[in-house]
This record gives C-alpha cells, sequence and structure tokens, in this order.
C-alpha cells in the first residue's frame, strides 16, 4: 500500500491534519497554568503550547517530523528517534520531576493497548515524571471495534509507581483522556 | 486561498491503490455513490439510478448506524455493491452481534459481521480486504481500507 508523499506543497496541510493542536487555543489546549514543574511536551507542538501559555517548555518533538515537515529549531528542544520504528528518547540531564504532556500525540496514533502502556512506561523509565497529562482521540486507539471498547483499558492499569488522577472516556466527543501522579 | 481537499493534499491528481481496486471492479458500469466521499467522484460515471453502489463509511459511527446506513442505501434496486469503511472511525458495538474474536484488533471481524448484514438484504460477498497492518502511521488513506464487494443473489 503505497504512503502519500511529503511535498513542498502539501506539507502544512498535512502537517495541520495529523496536529490539530497547532490551531487551537487556550480554550481547547490542556491547561497547564498552575503546573509549576518544568513541562515536557511530547509530539505535541510544544512550540504552539509555549506561545499560547506563555511559558518555557522542553519540546520533544519526533525526528522524522522534524525532517519531513522540516521544523525550524524553534520547534523543538530535543528529537525522539523514531527511525526503525521504535522510540529512543533523548537524555534531558538536568530536568527532574517534569510534568509530561502529550496532547493527541502522533506516536500514540494506532497502538494497542499494550504499545500505549509500553510507550508510557518507557516515557516515565526515561523522565521519571511527577505528573502525566495524557490525551488522545478514541478513533486512534487500534482496539477492536467489535467488543466493549472500554474493557481494553483494563490492560493500562495500574502503572507501576503512579496512581490514575483522571481518567475519562468519551465516546461522544471520541475523547479520552488519562492523568497520572507519581507517588511520593 | 481555501485549504485544498484531503484527497488532493495527499495525492495530487495521482490516484491511491484502493482507487485502482474500486475502478477495477466498477469497470464499465455506471454508480450510485452515497456515504462519505473524498473526491472519487472525479473519477467514476456517476447515475444516481445505477444498479451498482459505492458506500464509503468514513465518519465517527457506531456499528448500528453502519448497518441502519447499509439497509437504507440498498433499499434502491442494487445488484452490485462496494462498502469500504475506516475501521478506526467505528465507535464501538451497540448490537447484540457479538464476534468470535472480540478482543482481537484487525478488520477480519468486522468483514465477517459486514457479510452476515449483506447475506439478511440479499447480497452474496465474492471479495474483500483489509489492510489494517499499514495502520496509517502518518495520514490516512482517502479510501476507507476495509472493504467489501457483493452482488445480489438475482445477479
Amino acid at each position: 500500500m503505497k504512503q502519500s508523499k511529503i511535498t513542498e506543497q502539501n506539507k502544512t496541510e498535512l502537517m495541520r491534519s495529523m496536529y490539530p493542536v497547532m490551531q487551537e487555543g487556550r480554550e481547547s489546549l490542556i491547561d497547564i497554568t498552575q503546573e509549576t514543574n518544568d513541562i515536557i511536551a511530547v509530539d505535541c507542538c510544544g512550540w504552539h503550547y509555549s506561545q499560547v501559555f506563555q511559558k518555557k517548555i522542553i519540546m520533544l518533538e519526533t525526528l522524522l517530523n522534524a525532517k519531513y515537515f522540516k521544523l525550524g529549531l524553534e520547534c523543538f528542544t530535543k528529537l525522539i528517534d523514531d527511525r526503525d520504528n521504535t522510540l529512543v528518547w533523548p537524555k534531558l540531564p538536568n530536568i527532574s520531576n517534569p510534568v509530561v504532556l502529550l496532547d493527541r500525540s502522533n506516536i500514540l496514533r494506532y497502538c494497542t493497548m499494550p504499545e500505549l502502556k509500553s510507550v508510557i512506561q518507557d516515557i516515565i523509565a526515561c523522565y521519571t515524571p511527577s505528573k502525566m497529562i495524557i490525551r488522545g482521540r478514541l478513533e486512534f486507539m487500534d482496539d477492536s471495534r467489535l467488543g466493549d471498547r472500554l474493557h481494553t483499558w483494563f490492560d493500562f492499569f495500574p502503572i507501576d509507581n503512579y496512581i490514575t488522577v483522571k481518567f475519562l472516556y468519551d465516546t461522544t466527543t471520541m475523547i479520552y483522556s488519562v492523568d497520572l501522579k507519581r507517588l511520593s | 486561498m481555501s485549504s485544498p481537499s484531503w484527497r488532493t493534499a495527499q495525492l495530487g491528481t495521482d490516484l491511491c491503490d484502493q482507487d485502482l481496486l474500486i475502478k477495477q471492479l466498477i469497470g464499465s458500469y455506471k454508480v450510485r455513490l452515497h456515504g462519505e466521499d473524498c473526491g472519487f467522484y472525479q473519477f467514476c460515471e456517476i447515475d444516481t439510478a445505477s444498479d451498482f453502489c459505492l458506500i464509503f463509511l468514513n465518519s465517527p459511527m457506531w456499528l448500528s448506524e453502519i448497518k441502519k446506513r447499509c439497509a437504507s442505501f440498498l433499499s434502491y434496486p442494487t445488484n452490485r455493491v462496494y462498502i469500504g469503511i475506516n475501521r478506526y472511525q467505528i465507535k464501538g458495538n451497540d448490537t447484540s452481534y457479538c464476534s468470535s474474536t472480540p478482543n482481537v484488533a484487525h478488520g477480519l471481524q468486522l468483514l465477517d459481521w459486514l457479510s452476515e448484514c449483506l447475506k439478511e438484504l440479499g447480497f452474496t460477498p465474492q471479495q474483500q480486504g483489509h489492510y489494517d497492518c499499514d495502520r496509517g502511521r502518518h495520514f490516512n488513506f482517502v479510501q476507507p481500507l476495509t472493504w467489501i464487494y457483493a452482488e445480489h443473489e438475482t445477479v
């Protein structure tokens, strides 16, 4: 099956489609005004969050996106190496207890529940965040549509060393949202 | 300046593999088109009275809605039908249908269900396919990738 090619002509349109976050205002983005720790935005247009909330944000984008969409240096702090279908997370040596934000991040698209859990666990292993805020679209969960889809979430919990402080599963807006807090 | 359509953004003037497959199935027939078309109408001859029905389902919907929509579209005289479904757009199963593999994520179980629905409506499935392994890492294609082609039992 042929993949679409990213060209100069279509890259803006494709990026807008892949990352609706980049066109949204404060009211649609996740409210990060109350967060006092460093914020790491993972594959979710951290530059846009930074502009909208006037906050310094550590922006992690994927290497392939940076390459294909020709992201400027102002769009990322470090790159996640996503060549070879695996994610290699960059080291952030001076960051401790960050808040990790994943807002409809493309690295979560088409993940099965075990894959989603594995990505979250890898992020935890790398950055030991004090909190994780995850929001995604139910359309892009790679689960069976012929069973009760909520049941697949039972495989996601628990996450070692973290407690779930928010879980939203809404088939009207097609949004899921999970906030995790590290045990102290 | 208005944005280009999703089809144009992805393909320009090219046809994707699934477009070519549908064109091959259509042959020289005129078609009746229903559902969420992403510009394929430009590449086939449309006739609202045709007995060859193309259905593209590519918006969020429950299983019961799919069944209802197909039954409604096929209530017009139809001899041949092609249904393409974007599996990722299915919200879930709100019917009493029980899949024999309820926890497996792929299009085969959807095609089993769709075959049953079509048989109830008097159609015999002839060909089907799914490309779940592609998973559209970067983009969805313009055509839904779980598909079935069926002919009415009177054909």
